[in-house]
């Protein structure tokens, strides 16, 4: 009995020593974050509202050490937040406005055609191949627009419309463009028709009608990611030209092949949710994708940094056994062997 | 030369040549170990086992590992896991075993101290076991460095770094280590070398004095008992194996142990088969990037006690700057359990709970320890129920030397004066 409680006190002083180092130390590293929420406008306003109230207690703090400079700092950067809050708020409602179900695939193909998207972005399904190559398209926007077969199918309809209407704020990149430093995608204020919303529904009807029912891992991460990112051990490279990638972004995005290992599928959903929740000022838009997409491209990281779970797991069942018998036949060989020595 | 004659069998043959017979009963079949011990006993064969563990599958990773800068990350992440049948388990045995390895040596270690295995007789086992400790730390050090991950070149760079205070030569002795002013390519190169050379060679053969050192005073045991070995190894011997107060290394001290391996193994495979990461820092899996630093940099979880002792102190004191406190600090902290036989002035052997000072000195000096441990990684910045970390640090690493070099000679020296107990 002693060597069962010699054993329980080694047992949880290591536990308490595994505790402190993993799961506190984590936890205090990376703070808390809201869950991830495909609802985008409650999203969205949330977090404005966490960065409002983070501001204000920066402002309390900047206020007990009583440098003005530091206090007018803190105020401007409320007032942002405040906007910030406001900006999502009204465009939310707006987007929330719009009546879905009236709109109309046929129309929805017209404004396409009127609003001028074909201009930049192909649309292979509808046998509009993309107006330029690769190189040239990196020389002409910094990054590749993406061809928009699968949007109907990685986009919910809120997200679409609110990409649609505007880009900046939809792709939360404020922070980066500007009136002075426009997002190369203008926003869209109507292509000629009575009512914009009616407009937006009918485009979302039309790339939903046109876009395909099953699209593989592959597809959704290459639509989804590849404009930007490589994902070399799977050997994917992406389609925008270096140069002007680093230019575009500020640096070149990193390689995603063992982002799984490195970030977690957990961290990569709220990331790939709602980017700045997580890394605050990065040039990563949010990617917007709906639950079932988002999945798929969690599961191709998956594939690509951790091949092997599946075999590790099955096999580790294996070994487990085999030292647990190896551990029987040790204990009735000591049976064996210690019967005569006491 | 002897006289040969024609042997009777293979054991034989090798007998009249090599003496196996005579071999096997020094090191195995009459080496001696108390039969009052516990499962604590069983560590040193359980490192054996990791060690050599981390022999064979470092062995596999070396055929397909490539130390270059700009192939290493992905001749890990890439060839090895994804393209070379089982990779993926040598790397994590080879990885998990790397951190158990440090787990189970200070259970070992605190053991030794517990039982008071340090003392009278058996100084050099501890002094060889410690200098196993500082081979270790240099070969997991180096070892770390060379999949070429974030954390790796950032620890890396940090560490090397710290020889930057060694006064007057600092700066050239970091050069001479890196081989570069920064690290690069010249010194995953040669860390490799140490890792997979060198390093490996000095430790089997302290290894091996390790055991030596045991073979004369004998384990300690339980009770901290003087065995008289010669008497009971006759008692044995004749028969009376009940009574005598020793078992042979085998099969009696070798057949528990099996045991203790086998259920030891099964926690093993658990760790690599479905939580190795719980030793891998997520941030490894991103290649070292030398324009980016990581948000904290922090070692592996067996070096944070010392790193916490590294950043306990930082304020100057007395015109020393905290840079320089920290670091003698940090440097006296490597090596400070070597001197346990001189901070202990009794000569008491015997468990900690039969000596009352020495047994809440002990179970203190844990504590700081596990305080240490935590507090190292977190950020210094922090606050922890209302107490800043750097203070946390800074009072947990004055407990760390006051433990050692005031309190526990002065609770040793009553004990003495009281004549042991």
């Amino acid at each position: 009995m002693r060597e069962l409680k010699i054993l329980i006190v080694v047992v949880v002083l290591s536990l308490i020593t595994y505790w402190g180092i993993e799961p506190y130390a984590h936890s205090i590293m990376h703070p808390k974050v809201d869950p991830v929420n495909y609802n985008f406008a409650e999203g969205d306003v949330k977090q404005a509202e966490v960065v409002v109230s983070k501001r204000e207690a920066d402002l309390e703090s900047a206020k007990k050490l009583g440098e003005s400079a530091k206090i007018k700092n803190a105020e401007k950067d409320l007032q942002e937040a405040k906007d910030s809050l406001e900006e999502y708020k009204t465009f939310w409602a707006e987007i929330g406005a719009i009546d879905f179900k009236k709109g109309n695939a046929q129309k929805g193909a017209e404004v396409f055609m009127n609003a001028g998207c074909a201009g930049c972005h192909g649309l292979e399904v509808a046998g509009m191949p993309a107006p330029m190559d690769n190189a040239s398209a990196s020389e002409a926007y910094k990054v590749v627009p993406p061809d928009l077969s699968t949007a109907g199918y990685l986009y919910d309809d809120a997200f679409l419309a609110a990409v649609i209407k505007n880009p900046n704020i939809a792709l939360k990149l404020k922070h980066k463009f500007n009136d002075e430093n426009p997002y190369p995608m203008p926003a869209f204020f109507g292509a000629g028709g009575e009512d914009i919303n009616q407009e937006l529904a009918d485009m979302v009807a039309y790339l939903k009608s046109v876009a395909p029912k099953e699209v593989s891992d592959e597809k959704v991460f290459a639509d989804s990611c590849q404009r930007c990112h490589d994902m070399k051990y799977e050997k994917q490279y992406v389609f925008t030209n270096r140069v002007n990638l680093a230019e575009y972004m500020g640096s070149n995005p990193p390689d995603l092949s063992m982002m799984i290992r490195s970030k977690g599928a957990d961290y990569l959903h709220k990331f790939i949710n709602d980017t700045q929740k997580m890394l605050p000022g990065t040039a990563m838009p949010r990617v917007g994708l709906n639950k079932k997409a988002e999945e798929q491209v969690v599961a191709y990281m998956q594939k690509a940094g951790d091949e092997k779970k599946a075999e590790r797991e099955s096999l580790g069942i294996y070994i487990m056994i085999y030292f647990l018998i190896f551990g029987i036949f040790g204990w009735l060989w000591k049976r064996k062997v210690w019967s005569e020595l006491h | 030369m002897a006289q040969i004659r024609k042997s009777t069998g293979i054991i034989d043959w090798l007998d009249q040549r090599m003496a196996v017979n005579k071999m096997m009963k020094v090191l195995v079949s009459e080496y001696w170990i108390p039969k009052n011990i516990n499962f604590l006993w069983a560590m040193g064969v359980i490192l054996t086992t990791l060690f050599v563990l981390l022999l064979i599958t470092g062995f596999l990773l070396m055929m397909y590992y490539k130390p270059d800068i700009n192939l290493a990350f992905d001749s890990v992440n890439y060839t090895i896991m994804k393209e070379v049948e089982y990779g993926w388990l040598w790397r994590h045995i080879h990885a998990v075993a790397a951190s158990v390895i440090f787990l189970i040596i200070y259970i070992h270690t605190f053991t030794a101290i517990y039982y008071g295995s340090y003392k009278k007789g058996r100084e050099l086992i501890w002094v060889s076991g410690m200098l196993l400790f500082i081979l270790f730390s240099a070969e997991a050090f180096s070892g770390y460095m060379l999949p070429w991950g974030q954390m790796s070149y950032w620890a890396a760079m940090v560490i090397t770094n710290l020889f930057g205070g060694i006064p007057v030569i600092g700066d050239a002795v970091v050069e001479w280590i890196r081989g570069d002013y920064a690290v690069s390519d010249s010194t995953l190169t040669r860390f490799f070398m140490l890792h997979v050379c060198l390093l490996p060679l000095v430790l089997i053969a302290v290894i091996a004095l390790h055991f030596y050192t045991l073979r004369i005073p004998h384990v300690n045991n339980e009770t901290g008992e003087e065995i008289d070995f010669d008497i009971e190894a006759e008692k044995y011997l004749k028969g009376d194996k009940a009574n005598a107060k020793v078992i042979p290394f085998w099969p009696g001290f070798l057949a528990k142990d099996f045991m203790y391996i086998g259920f030891f193994m099964i926690f093993f495979f658990y760790l690599v088969c479905f939580h190795f990461n719980f030793a891998m820092d997520p941030i490894n899996f991103e290649p070292g990037n030398p324009l980016k630093t990581p948000p904290h940099i922090y070692p592996e979880w067996y070096f944070l006690w010392q790193y916490e002792i590294l950043r306990g102190f930082f304020f100057d004191i007395f015109g020393f700057s905290a840079y320089n406190i920290g670091l003698i600090a940090f440097a006296f902290a490597g090596i400070a359990l070597f001197f346990m036989p001189i901070y202990d002035r009794s000569d008491v052997v015997a468990p900690a709970h039969e000596r009352k000072g020495f047994f809440v000195w002990f179970w203190l000096l844990v504590i700081d320890m596990i305080i240490l441990t935590i507090f190292g990684k977190l950020p210094a910045d922090g606050v922890t129920m209302g107490i800043s970390n750097s203070w946390i640090g800074f009072y947990s690493t004055i407990t760390f030397f006051i433990l050692l070099l005031v309190v526990l000679p002065i609770i040793t020296t009553l004990e003495k004066k009281r004549g042991g107990k």
